[in-house]
Formats: structure tokens, C-alpha cells, sequence
């Protein structure tokens, strides 16, 4: 098999201690096969690299438009200010404009790495996760939507002693789970939501995939930590949840389940919508209600899990 | 990139630290509390009794050797200055018998007070508070006695006739002042392993003694003979000074009214009478003779740096025994503790408007530590360091510093209490670490077992108790200047002055490799003429300061019949040259290679014209010097020229000689970096002029990108044994990062692996940007927020400014 070494990734985070045991490095991978609505990373759901525009640095110079090969930045006469327009569609990523920008005003989500070049950013913080207990997380985007990079980078990890987790949507096929999992240490699975229709309705897939995933996971023997965004009128009810649980409940056979993580929607994710030409549907949602999320907590541990809500520090 | 925390959410972790903060209150007692109170309402001032006594015996002595002089001047003192004891207090004693009062040194230098009589009341850093009738006495009697005398005006006179005080005096390049507008200072003496075993009676029988080897017909021996009389008068004075307390304590006990106090007070009086003349028998005989030592130390002279050292290792047996022997409680011990600690806070280091700048807060540096390796090289964690570590966590004072020692084999739970405090934002405890620390003591001769008993002195200089005389800091040396200097063949931007050597002109280097050599020829001068500073220096104390009392709690010095600026002490080194702008020079350097030398995207000269006007229309130049490659990112590129300049720096500063051994380099420059950045135009790395430098060898200001293991990788690069003095690294930390469970065990696993991969010293600045922004709109409401300036502790808001806004612009670690 022609392996490919070459990884689309949009961010190395060092340090991460959120997702996974101690003082981990986080690999953000390009790329997801769903849509969610409240996504806080919509850098990172396309696979191609994506141009990122921060309007209040801009100056309107005018020099990268002049510096794109392919004429795709124009600045168009309006009121009350001149328009700056990316054709993102014809956008190739090459980063000529981002280089000129004098204002750092602009920024290209996704570069192309080799394994080497990760696994040696990796390799960087090596004592901390030996003398933490913590290690290397996949996270993105879908680790899984390039697995032959995926693997070779957990493959590394294990050759070198490394804990590794992945963080991952369970939308992608199982053959490429499986082979995924001789390398990993610690999966994160999200479940969404229960009922199949309002999951294709917010995420753009249904969930079918995703349980069977769930199901086949959890008899293979690894640890996992199963995450649930809790998003403002989506799936802020104590039905979908109790369907959650009694699913997990149901297919926890190995034990296999470490806590349940509780992700409550925030908004930080919103201004970059903005950044990358999009709109956000989601920009005035509120942020789920604490109550809810107390009784949420609770809810988990009558089930006999432990729980943990992961809140958002700005 | 979100980041995230567990279930016990950023509000509920306020709320928790917030208990903690006032259960660390609670944990007072009601006693200690009123002493921390009553401290709070008193504003600092000066007090001129110490030099009434001394310019009245050099009146009255004409002729009589300087040490003797000296050594009178200090009895005196001991006889005539206020003694007070104040409410509810357990340890006593003052050397100006008033809290928060500076002593004025005149014989060292009294210019600079001449100069703000009527100013320094309302000068923005640290202002101090003057009766009237002092200024007065100062202007009619003192000051006039002085002209010409005092070792100010000898070094300046001396520097003058060297043509190097453009260069040398208030330039910000190299400040050589802090030597002649203070005492000495620096230095750890044996307040537990001389005082506290033979009292200052036995140090006099022990001067006697060594008098009988010495023969004034022997001119070499004559020194000598005045040395000791010089050192048996200063113990008399201190024996003197006691009794005084304890008569007062007498009294007090008399008049006493409630019988509880009465008591203490009697017991007090005993205590005084015993220490410190006679060996201390009990843990609060060792406090309080300890304490009456830091006060004669003080008496002595006004200066820096006086460290009482490894306090949790020479009081335990003290503390042992009479906790063994139910004496006393582990209350009372704990308040013992309060009470004396807190005695450090009332001492501030008197300094000039100038020297003020670079020391802000009132700060003493009477840096105490704990836990570490003993002799033997096992673990010397004991009770007493939990029970101290705990008493300055609940204290909340800037004085004294706290230091603690890690090595392999620290018990988890020692660093598990170490963050446990750093998160209360106190700014304490500082963490050194033992390979590093003791490869640096090592590195100066001494025996293996006097180097695992190093102590930390000062801001964050490791030294040996009792034993090492260095002086840490004679000369403060800007580094980034020299990047300018070579950019400007010796010019200095924001004055137009020729300050530098003559390196050619810019355009000329034809590969980085001759550009670097012309860096570093400036820095070889900006070195020879900080060593010319420090030996004219060191030679003024010698000859016009010599230090009796300091001497007496040196090992050896009484033996050899040498004080300490006779090169009498057990081991000798420095002076040290400190240096400020190591991450700004990694940056400086790593932008020219790489934007003029390896891509050519930017010519030599279109660099200095921008640099010249500050970036200003060269927004393209400023770009691209902002996005080269940054210290503290752990990239070799840019790692590498802050580990090649620290090398560079040592190599330079040990080959000269100071007067008793090598001349020694620190990363240290305390908040020498604000001041010193003012007088460096805009950097090649992006940093614009007059900013602040960074500090010590941390990376400059908001350029770490990558987190808190990336700048311990890039810091750790550096062969920071090179640096003996010692080497500062400044992180931001937010409390809440730490506040569980899993954050301390990483916050640990971080220390850890610093002490692992070499590393020297870290400090933790653990406030958030809002609170600060807040205490400066409100200072009333942010009295007790403790704030660290480059490795010391002092109240936020009785910071000027500047430093304020430095303080604040730095990166955040957030990413816990
Ligand atoms: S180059 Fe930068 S500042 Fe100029 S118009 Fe483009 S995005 Fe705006
Ligand atoms: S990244 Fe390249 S293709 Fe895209 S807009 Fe910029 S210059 Fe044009």
C-alpha cells in the first residue's frame, strides 16, 4: 500500500491538558465529514486549506490583492468602506497575500506536514508527558478522514513510548477506525444526538454510523471517554440525554467507559465564521443554562458514570 | 483555540480562591493579624538616628583607621537609636526602632539625598516620609560633614578621572551606581551556623583570641589588629542593644496591665537578655537572635540582599526539640513563625529616586528558603518547611523572599505545596533547582557538601551561608545595546552619543558571521569597562566601608583577622556583572541573519533606517522583523544565539579579576530591563524603542507563542551554570490553572521536568491581566495584591507606572 505521509493540519497545540491525561500536544487535523452548527473549529471542517480574514486589522491597502497570483482578493468601491472580497471558491491557499499583508490581517487554516515534521514538534515536549503521564491527542477536524497519516503519527507515538488519544466524530468507517485502534491508548467519542433526523438536521448526517461506531468500539478494548456537546435548544433536554446514557449504558459491556465528558456550547468559535466568509447560524444562541447542566452532571452519575463538564475559560 | 476546564468551572474556582484567600486569613491569629494591620497603615520613611551616631563619632575621631571608625559608629548607634517594641509583638527590634524606616547610610553616599530632600516624599516610585526637623539636622549638620567623604564621591571622582562616566553613571548602559549609593549588602552570613551557636560573646572571645597571633610590629598585622578590636566593639554594641530591649521589654512588662502580655513581655525581656550574646536555647531564642542579627546587618549599613539563607534547615533543631519536648505547640510555633517573618517586611532598603527604578517596592531581598538537599546530599524537607511555606502563604507580605530548592528527589508533596501557594498569586515562592544551583557553587571551588548547603540570596543568587562573599550585582550591563552599537558603529539611537566602540559601518559585513564579531567587540568593551566599575568599586568599600560586623558572621574572617572587603571570607568570587536583554538579543540576532544574511529580503541599510525611525513608515521591515523566529518557542535557530551570548558573557566577565576572585555573570536584572529599555532604540527583533527589555532569561514580552513548555525548553537550552550569579525566568500564571487537582499535578510535572532538562530558577507571576488593569484604576481597593517584578515580590499598586503596564503586557499562560 502506497502510504500517504503527508498530513493536512491546522494547528500543533502544546500543553493542551483538557483532553486526555497530563501535559499533552494537541494535533489539529484538517478536515471533518460533519457539519455541526455550533462548531467552535469551522476552520477546521473543509479539507482544503482555507483563507482566514481578520477585517479589523485590515487597512484596505490593497497590496494583497495585487499580490495574488490569481486575482482572487479584489477591493471593491462601497459605502460606508470599500469592500474586501475573497473569492475563497478559486482560493488555492498559496499564502502570496498573507506573506505581503502588512497588518497580519490575513491567515491561511491548513498546512501540509510531513509525519516527520509533526512527530518532531511532538518530540519537543517529550520529558512532560513522561514526567505527567500525558502524551499526544489527535483532535481537529477528523483525525479519521486521513488515516494513513493518522496512523503513521500514532504508530511513532507508540514506537517512542508515547500515550496517544484521538478525539474523533465516529462519522468514518469502521475498517479505519479499527486500524486506528492498535495505536491508541485513549479514544474521545462524540455523540451528538439520538434522534437520527435532528442529528442530520444540525450536523448534515445521520447518526446511524455514528451508534453502530459507538457499539463496536466498546467492544474492542480500549479506554473511552465519550463527549456530548450540550448545545441551547438542540439538545439541551433531559430525554435525548437519558437516550444518550441508556444507549452507553447498554453497550458499556467491557466497562470500557471512563467518564462521560458534558461540552456546554460556547461562543468562541463565532468570530471566525466571520474570518473565513461564512455566517454563523448559530451567533445568538445562548450558552446552555447552568441548571440544566448541574442536573445534566447528575443525570450521568445516576447512571452509574462519572461526569465531568468541561467549561470554557476565556 | 478553546481550551477547557473540568467540571468545578472558572466562577466556582474564583469563589474557591477567594475562600482560600480568606481562610488563609483565618488561619492568622488574631495577634498577628493586628501586627499585619498596623504594618499596613504605616508609610514608609527615613530615619536619620543611625547617621546622627556615625557623623558624630567621625566628627569626634579624627584620624582613627576607618574600620574602628566604623565599628564606633556602630556602637553608638546601638546605644542611641530608639528602641521600641510594639503591640502584640513577640520577636523585637528595629535598627531605626520605627517600622518601615530606612536607615540613612551618609559615609556610603548622601548626594542623592540631598538632592530629593524635598522631593522624596512625592517621588512616584517608592516616596518615603521625612519629619521636618530631620531635614534640618540633615542640611546643617550632616551633609556639610560629608562633602568629599563619602564612597559615592570617591568611586565617581575615580570614574570621572577614567573618562567613563558618560557610559557608566544614570545611563542605562552600564549602572554602576548601585555599589556607591549603597551599602554593600548581598552576602548570606552565618546567622545559623556562627550566631546562633556562639552569640556574639563567643565571636568576641573568638576575636580575642586571634588577636593574640598578631603583632603590631608587623606591618602586615596591623590591618588585622584594627580588624578585630573593629569586630569585638560591633559585638559589643550588639550585646548592648539587646540588654536595651530587654530593659524596655522590662518596663513594658511592669506597666502591663493584662496579665497574658505581661507575661510575654517578661518572657521577651529574658529572651533579650540572653540572645543574641549567648547561644540561642530555644526555637524563639533562635528567632529572635537571628532577627536581632538582620537588624545589626542593617545597622551596619543600608543595603540590599541580606539573607538570612536556609532557615527550615539551621532553626529545626530548635524547633525539633522543644515541639519534642511540649514546650511548645505547633500554634505557637506557627505564631512564632507570623511574627517574625513579619519583621522582615518593617526593614525597606533605602534607596535613590534612580536606584528606585531598578528596585522598585521597597524592597529588601532578605530571601529565606526552604527545603532542598542537606549536606549528605538526601532530602532536607522537614515540618518547618511546611510550617513556613504555610506562614507566608497566609501572611500575604512581600518580605522576606521565599525561595525553595528542587531536586530529584523533592517529595511530591513538598511541590504539590509549592503550587499550592504559587496559586494564592502571592508571587512566592521562587523555585531553584538543586543540579543546576549546585554545578554553579561547584564551579567556584567549594567542597561538594558546602555546595548541596547552597543558599538563594538576594533576588535569585545561589551562595553559601556564612561563607561566600560575592557581590551579585556591582555592575548592571545592558545586552541589546551592544545589537545597536554595531548597527550604528558605536552610536546610541535615542541620544545620537557615541557610547560604543567604533565597528565599521553597518552596510559593510559581508556575511552575518562579521556582523556577529562586531556585536560581540561592543560587548567585550561594554564588559572591560563593567570590570573596571567593579574594582574601582569593590576598592572603595575596602578602603572607606569596611564591614566589621558583616565579617564577624563570616567563617574565617575573624580567625584570618580580614574582614570581607579584605578577601577574608571562607570562599571569594565576583563581583558580578548583570546582565539585562538576553531574549531580546536571541531575537535581534536571529531576525538580521535571517532577513539580511540567509533570505535577503532585507538590506542592511533599509533595516537601519527603519530602526533609526522607530519602524515608523517601514511597516513592511516591522513585519518581518516581528514574524522571525522568537526566543521561547523552542526553535534551535533563534534558542541558539541566547545559549552562544550567555557562553559568550561568561567566557568574557570570569577572565577579569575582581579583588579576591574571578568577576562572575547573572541573568538577573531584577527590574533593571524597564530603565535599561529606555535607553535602547528599536531592535531588530521587533521590539520598539524605549519598551522594557526582557527580563533576565525570560523571552521578551509577549513573543512566546507556544506555552509554557516551549519557553522552559528554550530557557533550558541555555548552559545556565555559565550564569553563577544566577539567572531569572519570569512566567505569567493564571491561578485558575492550577486550582484542582489535575492542574497541580501538572503544574508539579512542569517543575519536574524543568529540573530535569537543567534548568536554574522560576518564578510564577500568577495574577490575571483584568485584576491588574483594575488595581491600577483603583489602588485603595488593591493594597495587599502582591505582584512580582523580575523575581521579587512587591505591592502592585505602590509600583510606578511603567512597570505596572510592563507587568501587564505579559504573555499570559493560559493554556493550562
Ligand atoms: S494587504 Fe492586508 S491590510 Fe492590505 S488590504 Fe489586504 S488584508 Fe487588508
Ligand atoms: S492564498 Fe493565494 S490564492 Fe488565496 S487569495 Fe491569497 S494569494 Fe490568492
Amino acid at each position: 500500500m502506497n502510504e500517504k505521509k503527508v498530513g493536512r493540519i491546522f494547528d500543533i497545540q502544546k500543553f493542551s491538558i483538557h483532553d486526555g491525561p497530563g501535559i499533552r500536544t494537541l494535533v489539529f487535523f484538517k478536515g471533518c465529514p460533519l457539519r455541526c452548527r455550533w462548531c467552535s473549529n469551522p476552520e477546521s471542517q473543509k479539507s482544503t486549506c482555507e483563507l482566514m480574514y481578520y477585517e479589523q486589522r485590515c487597512a484596505l491597502c490593497g497590496k494583497c490583492a495585487e499580490a495574488c497570483p490569481s486575482g482572487n482578493i479584489e477591493l471593491v468601491e462601497g459605502s460606508p468602506r470599500v469592500r474586501h472580497n475573497i473569492d475563497r471558491e478559486a482560493c488555492k491557499g498559496c499564502r502570496e497575500c498573507v506573506k505581503i499583508c502588512p497588518n497580519d490581517a490575513l491567515k491561511v487554516a491548513g498546512s501540509d506536514m510531513s509525519v516527520d515534521d509533526v512527530f518532531s514538534v511532538i518530540l519537543q515536549d517529550y520529558l512532560f508527558y513522561l514526567n505527567s503521564n500525558g502524551g499526544v491527542t489527535l483532535g481537529g477536524g477528523e483525525p479519521a478522514m486521513q488515516p494513513e497519516f493518522a496512523r503513521e503519527l500514532l504508530r511513532r507515538c507508540k514506537q517512542n513510548d508515547i500515550h496517544t488519544a484521538i478525539e474523533t466524530c465516529g462519522y468514518v468507517g469502521w475498517n479505519v477506525l479499527e486500524s486506528l485502534i492498535e495505536y491508541l491508548d485513549l479514544v474521545f467519542f462524540d455523540i451528538k444526538h439520538m434522534n437520527s433526523d435532528r442529528h442530520k438536521t444540525f450536523t448534515g448526517a445521520s447518526n446511524e454510523r455514528i451508534l453502530k461506531n459507538a457499539n463496536r468500539l466498546l467492544k474492542v478494548d480500549v479506554p473511552i471517554i465519550i463527549r456530548i456537546p450540550i448545545v441551547t435548544g438542540i439538545n439541551d433536554n433531559e430525554e435525548n440525554l437519558v437516550d444518550t446514557l441508556k444507549f452507553l449504558v447498554r453497550h458499556n459491556t467491557k466497562d470500557a467507559i471512563q467518564r462521560i465528558e458534558l461540552l456546554p456550547y460556547h461562543k468562541l468559535g463565532v468570530t471566525k465564521y466571520r474570518r473565513l466568509g461564512r455566517t454563523c447560524e448559530l451567533h445568538d444562541l445562548p450558552t446552555p443554562n447552568p441548571t440544566f447542566l448541574k442536573q445534566a452532571g447528575l443525570l450521568v452519575r445516576s447512571f452509574g458514570f462519572t461526569s465531568e463538564i468541561m467549561e470554557i475559560r476565556v | 483555540m478553546d481550551v477547557t476546564v473540568r467540571e468545578k468551572d472558572q466562577s466556582i474556582m474564583r469563589k474557591r480562591m477567594k475562600k482560600i484567600g480568606k481562610k488563609a486569613d483565618d488561619a492568622l491569629t488574631p495577634r498577628v493579624r493586628e501586627i499585619r494591620e498596623a504594618f499596613f497603615e504605616v508609610k514608609p520613611s527615613v530615619s536619620i538616628e543611625r547617621a546622627k551616631a556615625t557623623t558624630d563619632v567621625y566628627k569626634k575621631n579624627p584620624g582613627l583607621p576607618t574600620v574602628l571608625l566604623r565599628a564606633k559608629a556602630f556602637y553608638r548607634a546601638c546605644e542611641t537609636i530608639p528602641v521600641k517594641i510594639h503591640e502584640g509583638e513577640l520577636i523585637v527590634g528595629h535598627p531605626a526602632g520605627k517600622r518601615r524606616a530606612g536607615v540613612f547610610c551618609p559615609e556610603i553616599s548622601w548626594r542623592w539625598l540631598r538632592d530629593e530632600l524635598d522631593t522624596i516624599h512625592e517621588r512616584e516610585q517608592d516616596p518615603y516620609i521625612m519629619a521636618d526637623d530631620d531635614k534640618k539636622t540633615l542640611r546643617e549638620e550632616i551633609f556639610p560633614f560629608w562633602e568629599g567623604k563619602s564612597v559615592d564621591e570617591y568611586v565617581y571622582g575615580e570614574i570621572e578621572e577614567l573618562g567613563l562616566l558618560p557610559l557608566t553613571f544614570n545611563s542605562g548602559v552600564i549602572d554602576g551606581e548601585l555599589k556607591n549609593t549603597n551599602g554593600a549588602g548581598e552576602i548570606s552570613v552565618g546567622l545559623g551556623t556562627i550566631l546562633l551557636q556562639k552569640g556574639f560573646k563567643g565571636i568576641k572571645r573568638d576575636a580575642e583570641r586571634s588577636l593574640k597571633k598578631f603583632d603590631p610590629k608587623n606591618a602586615e598585622d596591623i590591618e588585622k589588629i584594627y580588624f578585630l578590636k573593629a569586630v569585638m566593639t560591633t559585638c559589643d554594641g550588639m550585646v548592648l542593644f539587646s540588654k536595651r530591649y530587654a530593659e524596655l521589654a522590662k518596663k513594658l512588662a511592669n506597666e502591663e496591665e493584662n496579665e497574658t502580655r505581661r507575661k510575654e513581655l517578661e518572657h521577651i525581656s529574658e529572651t533579650c537578655q540572653r540572645v543574641p550574646g549567648e547561644p540561642a536555647r530555644n526555637f524563639q531564642e533562635a528567632l529572635q537572635s537571628i532577627w536581632f542579627g538582620q537588624v545589626a546587618l542593617f545597622l551596619e549599613e543600608n543595603a540590599p540582599s541580606y539573607s538570612p539563607g536556609r532557615v527550615d534547615q539551621y532553626l529545626y533543631p530548635f524547633f525539633k526539640r522543644d515541639m519534642a519536648s511540649g514546650v511548645m505547640s505547633s500554634e505557637e510555633a506557627r505564631e512564632l513563625i507570623c511574627c517574625w517573618l513579619i519583621k522582615y517586611a518593617e526593614m525597606p532598603w533605602l534607596l535613590s529616586k534612580f536606584v528606585s527604578m531598578y528596585y522598585a517596592g521597597y524592597m529588601g531581598f532578605q530571601n529565606i528558603n526552604l527545603g532542598g538537599q542537606t549536606r549528605d546530599g538526601k532530602d532536607a524537607t522537614n515540618e518547618l518547611s511546611y510550617m513556613i511555606l504555610d506562614s507566608v502563604k497566609s501572611l500575604k507580605m512581600y518580605q522576606p523572599s521565599l525561595s525553595v530548592r528542587v531536586h530529584n528527589n523533592s517529595p511530591q508533596e513538598f511541590l504539590l505545596k509549592i503550587g499550592d501557594v504559587v496559586k494564592t498569586g502571592i508571587g512566592f515562592p521562587a523555585v531553584h533547582f538543586d543540579d543546576t544551583s549546585i554545578k554553579m557553587m561547584l564551579s567556584y571551588g567549594v567542597s561538594m557538601e558546602d555546595a548541596r548547603d547552597y543558599c538563594v540570596l538576594g533576588c535569585v543568587e545561589p551562595s553559601i551561608h556564612g561563607k561566600l562573599s560575592q557581590w551579585s550585582a556591582c555592575c548592571l550591563t545592558n545586552f541589546p545595546i551592544a545589537v545597536e552599537f554595531a548597527l550604528t558603529n558605536g552610536v546610541q539611537l535615542v541620544s545620537g552619543k557615541k557610547l560604543g566602540v567604533e565597528t565599521g559601518d553597518p552596510t559593510s559585513f559581508r556575511t552575518f558571521e562579521e556582523f556577529e564579531s562586531a556585536v560581540k567587540e561592543q560587548f567585550k568593551y561594554l564588559i572591560r569597562v563593567s570590570a573596571i566599575v567593579s574594582i574601582i568599586s569593590q576598592m572603595a568599600h575596602k578602603r572607606y566601608a569596611p564591614k566589621p560586623l558583616a565579617s564577624a558572621l563570616m567563617d574565617d574572617c575573624v580567625e584570618s583577622g580580614k574582614g570581607i572587603m579584605s578577601g577574608g571570607s571562607r570562599y571569594n568570587a565576583g563581583p558580578g556583572v548583570i546582565i539585562a536583554g538576553t531574549g531580546d538579543y536571541a531575537n535581534a540576532m536571529a531576525a538580521i541573519k535571517k532577513l539580511v544574511f540567509e533570505d535577503k529580503s532585507l538590506s542592511m541599510q533599509r533595516l537601519c533606517d527603519a530602526l533609526k525611525k522607530d519602524f515608523e513608515g517601514y511597516e513592511d521591515v516591522y513585519k518581518a522583523c516581528v514574524n522571525a523566529p522568537k526566543y521561547g518557542n523552542d526553535d534551535d535557530y533563534v534558542d541558539a544565539f541566547a545559549t552562544d551570548i550567555v557562553d559568550f558573557a561568561a567566557k568574557e566577565v570570569n577572565s577579569y579579576n575582581g579583588l579576591f576572585g574571578k568577576m562572575t555573570l547573572g541573568t538577573l536584572p531584577v527590574a533593571s530591563h524597564v530603565p535599561q529599555g529606555l535607553v535602547v532604540g528599536a531592535l531588530p527583533g521587533g521590539r520598539k524603542a524605549t519598551l522594557p527589555l526582557s527580563d533576565g532569561i525570560s523571552p521578551s514580552q509577549g513573543t512566546d507563542r507556544n506555552g509554557p513548555t516551549a519557553v522552559i525548553k528554550s530557557v533550558d537550552k541555555i548552559n545556565l551554570e555559565a550564569s553563577t550569579v544566577g539567572v531569572l525566568h519570569n512566567m505569567k500564571l493564571d491561578p485558575a490553572l492550577i486550582a484542582d487537582e489535575r492542574g497541580l499535578a501538572n503544574f508539579v510535572a512542569l517543575l519536574r521536568t524543568h529540573n530535569h532538562l537543567g534548568g536554574a530558577h522560576i518564578q510564577f507571576n500568577c495574577v490575571s491581566a483584568e485584576k491588574l488593569l483594575d488595581a491600577q484604576k483603583h489602588p485603595d481597593q488593591y493594597q495587599d495584591l502582591m505582584i512580582r517584578v523580575a523575581g521579587y515580590s512587591a505591592y502592585f499598586v505602590e509600583l510606578c507606572k511603567e512597570i505596572q503596564d510592563e507587568i501587564i503586557s505579559r504573555t499570559p499562560q493560559s493554556r493550562w
